[in-house]
């Protein structure tokens, strides 16, 4: 098993994000989701997940509704408005660029600067 | 699929905070399920799996919490955008209904801004002069005035703010004040050559500015006990002389200014609008001269020490009141002192710009009810109209309140709308009230844009939306919603009720209004009827002044009046040549403005002549062109000739009252009469002339007499009359450059109407009828524009009756009379109150009319007739329409 590593602060929203950018999904499918991509290396809570969706929503982020899963169950469906979206689109290239920047000092060779 | 949001909106139930709980409940168990499920599928027993599933999810308790915490939160902040949206929905809904009928709307808030307009104007007004301090003055609740009481025996009491000064050097000793100032305002010519005017001139002594706690705006004010005498002649300048004497100039200080002929340093510069304390204007404060100044009775003005009250101050006045005057203040001797605040005028009385101001503002309050009343009106046709899709709203599960909730912001937009406008209307109208209600010689200003009338346009403004809002809103909470849907607009007799009783309100008030207009007009026409004796606006006088008499000493007068006549011919002679000018005399003693002097008459075989209720006997001294000049009528006899003067046949020219009541009128012609003193030589009455006002409109009958120039004996004080054949303005500049040029010893000219002395009795009157009137005409209009909007509804309502009884055999004119019927009773009943208000309301108004009853049957009759008049034809096309109603269209819409 690969060694775990917790969520950098801030993150959480945007990781949520990106997997409701996928398909409208209940809390479980997000979780599930989110350690299906990282191979199961992020260690969190599953509540942290619920306290992002709750905290997304109230932001305008994301919407929700009740529905029913495939086996039947009732359960809670979040989905990315329009503005959510354009939101994940604009983090996720700040996201990018800051790895960047950080990457290529950390990745300098001290002798050659 | 529900979302939350929607079912909240379908109000299918109530949503709370337990419910966010048990959401996050189901959440979290379906969670940890699915996980268990995950777990076992991976091969752990059930138990151990339900067991790490819960730990997976969450570690201890706290963390539900948190979670929570979080769904509550993000509930309320979701319930509360709802909320937030729906008012925007309202909002929005609201502006495209007023946008589909902008004539309807305009009509609103025009009616409402020019309500509120009105009131916050006329508020401001009452706020500066009966609530609020003299402008610039610190802690004036401390500061009071001294007044003198005397008993004028039959007379009465004379109540004054004049004090010899002998007594303010006594009541520099009260220990009641912290300081202690005195000041008297007089005109004086400022400046020198054609430029010379007649200016207010404060002169003030010991601490008077300093205890105000005015601060200068350039330079410095006089410090406490200065004294002309001992610190050189100084001036302090009000900020309007400053601008228009000196441009404003930051550099004024030591430069020097003429007052009286006599140069002062100028030291300084009050703020704007600083008046000391009463509102008429002052342009230069000057320091008395302890020299001068114990000839004179001065306004003394005291700050109190801090918690001593009045009464203290008073008493103790009282107490070192040592009565010592003596000579022309012997007056004095039985004076009562009294104190009163600074708000009070020189009569300690209330001024009469804060009774008309008071007025103002009730007449303005009556237009703000007939304005409510009828936008009222209007909004509930706006319901009547709209009740159908009300009701539509109501059934599809809108919600009463929802309903009412709108026709509230329909409300408050509608206010809000009014309140900006009506700042405008308040700024367009400020100086024109400020025009007709004060003094021409007002000093004090009053702003719109302050904060307490800021704060008074909100809370009218809320008001408005309380009475607009409500009364439709509560009408229309009220539809009996399958009732409004099967009979589409025919519901609502009850609305009918409430607006015929709106409509007699608006009627009565109107009438109310247009009474006191009437009654105005009324008295400014007996005014204007009034034969004053003179040819009151046709005639100006003109005061040319002259060096002033520095000491008194024996036969200085004499030389001085001598001075004066020589001076006043030269003018009158050089005036009487000048291209504009068809006519000029000499004056002392002018009517009107109660300036003749009062001196004996004796007649030979009477002990002593009669006094009458004006007392008198009242002496004008005249040069020979003066009766034509002023259009003073001569009965009998004739006028003075140039012949008549020193050292001629002494003569005299009496009054018809005069000649009727101690002769028989002719009569007294060729009588002899002494003048001034038993003793001296008789004088032959040569003419009787008309009666003549000596002070003003109102005028009691008294005893006149004229001597012609150069006859009389220590009388001085000359004027020019000149009839002018060209425009005040350009007869003005003429008259001025010709006066200069002939004397330059005039310091001064001033010119002004005749009839200018009336202007103060004439105010109330003016006043009256531009306030009722307009106002009258203002609520006449709405009145009526509420009953034809009335009686256009009950048409429209009652057309399948009036189809019912044409079909039965009703004719035109039946239908006409129904229609036309009830309109009238409304009207009538509004009038039968108005004038019932009016009655009551009418001895409020008694005392400021001139010979006119307050309950003038006349006045009222008009009033009735056009009111019912006007009714009529409002009622007229309403019921014209209802006759081209055809029975067969009226139930075929059924």
């Amino acid at each position: 098993m690969p060694e775990p590593m917790s969520v950098l602060k801030g993150t959480l929203d945007v990781l949520v994000m990106k997997a409701l950018a996928a398909a409208p999904m209940h809390g479980f499918e997000v979780t599930h989701w989110l350690e299906q991509r990282s191979g199961q290396r992020l260690t969190l809570e599953d509540a942290a997940i619920y306290q992002a969706l709750y905290r997304l929503e109230r932001r305008g982020v994301v919407e929700s509704a009740w529905g029913v899963t495939e086996q039947g169950r009732r359960a809670r469906y979040y989905e990315l408005t329009r503005a959510g979206r354009r939101q994940l689109a604009e983090q996720t290239s700040h996201w990018l660029r800051y790895a960047e920047t950080v990457t290529a000092i950390l990745t300098v060779d001290p002798r050659t600067a | 699929v529900a979302r939350p949001g929607i079912r909240r909106l379908l109000r299918l139930r109530r949503f709370s905070d337990r419910d966010a709980v048990r959401e996050v409940d189901d959440e979290v168990t379906l969670h940890v399920e699915l996980r268990t499920a995950e777990l076992m599928r991976r091969g752990l027993d059930a138990a151990s799996a339900a067991a790490q599933a819960r730990r997976l999810f969450a570690q201890d308790e706290r963390t539900l919490r948190v979670l929570y915490a979080a769904a509550i939160e993000r509930d309320q902040h979701m319930r509360l955008q709802e909320r937030i949206e729906s008012i925007v929905q309202d909002v929005r809904y609201a502006v495209r209904g007023f946008v589909r009928d902008p004539a309807l709307t305009a009509f609103i808030v025009t009616t409402l801004a020019l309500g509120i307009g009105a009131n916050v104007t006329a508020w401001s007004l009452v706020d500066r002069l009966l609530l609020r301090d003299p402008a610039h003055v610190v802690e004036a609740d401390r500061i009071i005035r001294l007044y003198s009481e005397v008993g004028m025996g039959d007379w009465g009491v004379r109540v004054s703010s004049w004090i010899p000064y002998s007594a303010y050097r006594q009541f520099r000793e009260l220990i009641s004040f912290e300081s202690l100032g005195a000041y008297r305002v007089v005109e004086q010519p400022i400046g020198a050559g054609v430029d010379a005017r007649r200016l207010r001139v404060g002169q003030t002594l010991g601490a008077f500015l300093p205890l105000l706690g005015v601060q200068p705006v350039a330079g410095r004010l006089f410090a406490a006990d200065d004294d002309a005498a001992t610190v050189g002649e100084q001036a302090v300048l009000s900020s309007e002389l400053w601008q228009s004497s000196q441009g404003g100039d930051a550099h004024v200080v030591g430069r020097s200014i003429v007052v009286d002929g006599v140069p002062h340093t100028i030291v300084g510069v009050v703020p704007p609008g600083f008046t000391g304390i009463t509102p008429e204007r002052v342009d230069v404060w000057v320091l008395g001269s302890t020299a001068s100044a114990a000839t004179m009775n001065w306004n003394i003005v005291g700050r109190l020490r801090p918690g001593v009250g009045a009464e203290a101050a008073t008493a103790e006045a009282t107490a070192v009141h040592v009565p010592d005057a003596t000579g022309s203040f012997a007056w004095f001797r039985d004076a009562r002192i009294f104190t009163a605040p600074l708000n009070r005028g020189d009569t300690g009385r209330e001024p009469v710009e804060a009774t008309l101001a008071r007025w103002l503002a009730g007449v303005t309050a009556i237009i703000l009810l007939i304005t409510f009343a009828n936008v009222v009106n209007l909004l509930l046709v706006r319901v009547a109209r709209r009740r159908r899709e009300l009701a539509i709203r109501v059934s599809l599960g809108a919600g009463r309140a929802r309903v009412i909730r709108l026709i509230a912001v329909e409300g408050a937009l509608l206010a809000v709308a009014s309140g900006v406008a009506s700042l405008l209307v308040a700024r367009i109208m400020e100086p024109a009230v400020r025009r007709t209600l004060m003094a021409d010689q007002a000093g004090w200003t009053f702003t719109i844009a302050d904060g307490r009338v800021l704060g008074l346009v909100v809370a009218i403004v809320l008001l408005t939306v309380i009475c607009v809002g409500t009364v439709p809103a509560v009408q229309a909470g009220n539809p009996q919603v399958a009732h409004a849907l099967r009979g589409g607009a025919r519901a609502g007799s009850a609305s009918f009720r409430v607006r015929g009783t709106l409509t007699v309100v608006q009627a009565a008030l109107s009438v109310l209004l247009l009474v006191g207009a009437g009654l105005f007009v009324r008295s400014f026409m007996n005014v204007r009827a009034l034969d004053l004796g003179v040819d009151r606006d046709r005639v100006v006088t003109v005061d040319a002044t002259l060096p002033p008499l520095r000491s008194f000493g024996p036969g200085e007068f004499d030389d001085f009046f001598q001075m004066e006549r020589d001076i006043y011919r030269r003018l009158e002679s050089t005036v009487q040549r000048l291209t504009g000018v068809e006519r000029a005399a000499i004056a002392i003693g002018l009517p009107l403005d109660g300036g003749s002097f009062s001196a004996g008459v004796w007649v030979p075989g009477r002990d002593s002549i009669p006094t009458l209720p004006g007392g008198g006997p009242y002496v004008s001294t005249v040069s020979a062109g003066y009766f034509t000049t002023i259009g003073t009528a001569i009965l009998h006899g004739r006028a003075f000739s140039e012949s008549d003067g020193e050292g001629s046949e002494p003569v005299v020219i009496i009054n018809e009252t005069m000649a009727r009541t101690l002769w028989s009128e002719r009569a007294a012609l060729d009588q002899c009469v002494h003048i001034g003193d038993r003793t001296n030589p008789c004088a032959r009455i040569i003419g009787i002339a008309a009666d003549v006002h000596r002070t003003g409109l109102r005028e009691r009958l008294s005893f006149q007499y004229y001597l012609p120039l150069g006859q009389q004996r220590m009388f001085g004080g000359a004027r020019l009359v000149v009839r002018p054949t060209a425009a005040l303005p350009v007869a003005s500049s003429v008259l001025r450059q010709a006066i200069v040029d002939t004397e330059p010893r005039v310091r001064a000219v001033e010119i002004r109407p005749l009839d200018e002395s009336l202007s103060g009795e004439m105010r109330p009157l003016r006043i009256g009828m531009v306030t009722f009137g307009i106002s009258g005409a203002l609520a006449l209009i709405v009145a009526v524009l509420g009953l034809y909007s009335l009686m256009a509804c009950m048409v429209a309502w009652r057309t399948h009756e009036i189809g019912v009884r044409v079909a039965l055999g009703a004719g035109r004119d039946d239908v006409v009379r129904l229609v036309l019927r009830s309109g009238l009773a409304l009207a009538t009943a509004g009038v039968v109150a108005g004038l019932g208000l009016a009655t009551i309301g009418g001895r409020w108004l008694q005392p400021h009319l001139f010979d006119t009853s307050a309950r003038d049957v006349t006045v009222m009759g008009l009033v009735a007739v056009v009111l019912i008049t006007t009714a009529a034809l409002a009622g007229w096309i309403p019921a014209r329409r209802a006759t081209r109603i055809s029975p067969t269209e009226a139930l075929r819409a059924e």
